[in-house]
């Protein structure tokens, strides 16, 4: 059974930086997400893309880290994409039923199946002479999908999960992070993820394990487009005093949301509601407040609230 | 369409778990050769939906047309 990474109480004690980055956003959206569980009907194909994709190259690797063939790897990792795109029915044990199912159907021009492959394919051509190489942990297994759980003050828990933990070329120390994308790779693109709450988190949580000087994290961009698939690379680094500036900024936002429960209120962040395209609660947001649950009922799905300590 | 492109399409519409070795190398290297294509300029290389040729576009229509005139 997962825990949960709520208290009997009910303010969040585990925090990951998908929880922290929409307290930070807006009160309200967190309340949304975090506490009560709504999800966008058009957020899943994001998820789901995203997932698959960096779960694909994790796989390979580790493949590589323990001693694959390339052409191996890329065999294997492309065969579980195409497995993991493709909803079969389960057995009683959870097992997939051969000749059973289909890949799953989203209203979406640019990320489905085939994008997908294409993507993961093309990531390979493009970091064909790869120079970063796959930290291995001291008990000899290579750091990738790397769930990480810290403690820290006031009984709190940093957790979150770690793509892969890669040394460069002249043996510094860095986390390795996939993203997708619609948007153009640019520098402007790149510059997003500084200040930001999850490289720095994972930057933080990382120095802390493993007692090493962790330079920051290296960002692989891929832009999904119709077609073609377009990649950058760039890193975000972190000072010690940046990453401490983060930990104190982190905890007041924490000690905020706890204040917000106490008042049984979490206010809206109007200068939020804009930003990106537009909060996806807008729509709620903007309508008298006695018809707002109407409002999410219609256009949004309940679920079990996103779990930090989940098993992935 | 190519002969070609309609296997990769009937390939891709199959069980995953009764994919060979083969059929998923007949898969990386259609992906490769329209990555070459793309550098090489073709924009729409990477697409699912191939390109019908600028000569043929238009032409099921007239022969729809002629077909309603029968």
């Amino acid at each position: 059974m997962t825990d949960s990474a709520f208290n009997a109480t009910g303010v969040q004690w585990a925090w990951d930086s998908t929880s922290l980055k929409n307290a930070e956003k807006c009160p309200r959206y967190y309340q949304y997400v975090n506490i009560e569980g709504w999800v966008s009907h058009n957020s899943s194909v994001h998820l789901w893309f995203g997932s698959i994709y960096a779960s694909s190259l994790e796989l390979f690797h580790e493949l590589m880290a323990k001693g694959s063939d390339r052409e191996d790897a890329i065999r294997e990792v492309v065969r579980f994409a195409l497995i993991e795109s493709w909803d079969h029915e389960r057995d009683d044990e959870g097992n997939r039923i051969p000749d059973t199912g289909a890949p799953p159907e989203f209203d979406h021009n640019t990320k489905n199946r085939f994008t997908l492959i294409r993507s993961i394919v093309w990531y390979f051509e493009q970091f064909k002479d790869e120079f970063f190489s796959t930290y291995i942990k001291a008990d000899g297994t290579p750091a990738v999908e790397h769930s990480f759980r810290v403690e820290v003050d006031d009984s709190l828990l940093f957790c979150g999960h770690i793509d892969r933990l890669c040394l460069d070329p002249q043996g510094e120390l860095f986390v390795h992070d996939q993203k997708t994308t619609g948007s153009t790779i640019s520098p402007y693109y790149f510059n997003q993820f500084k200040p930001d709450t999850q490289f720095s988190m994972y930057t933080f949580a990382t120095k802390m394990i493993y007692s090493a000087p962790v330079k920051g994290v290296i960002i692989d961009a891929a832009q999904i487009a119709v077609g073609f698939t377009r990649f950058g690379r760039a890193p975000t680094y972190r000072t010690d005093d940046e990453l401490n500036e983060w930990y104190d900024e982190t905890l007041i936002l924490i000690e905020q949301m706890y204040g917000y429960h106490d008042r049984d209120f979490y206010p809206r962040n109007p200068a939020s509601c804009n930003n990106y395209g537009g909060c996806v609660f807008r729509e709620v947001c903007s309508r008298p407040l006695g018809v707002r649950p109407n409002f999410l009922e219609g256009s949004f799905t309940k679920r079990e609230p996103w779990n930090p300590l989940k098993q992935r | 369409m190519s002969n070609d492109q309609i296997d990769l399409n009937e390939l891709f519409l199959r069980d995953p778990l009764s994919y060979s070795d083969a059929d998923i190398d007949r898969i990386v290297a259609e992906h490769r050769d329209r990555r070459t294509r793309f550098n090489l300029g073709d924009t729409k290389a990477g697409s699912a939906k191939p390109r019908v040729p600028k000569a043929l576009q238009g032409l099921n229509d007239d022969i729809l047309n002629m077909e309603v005139k029968l």
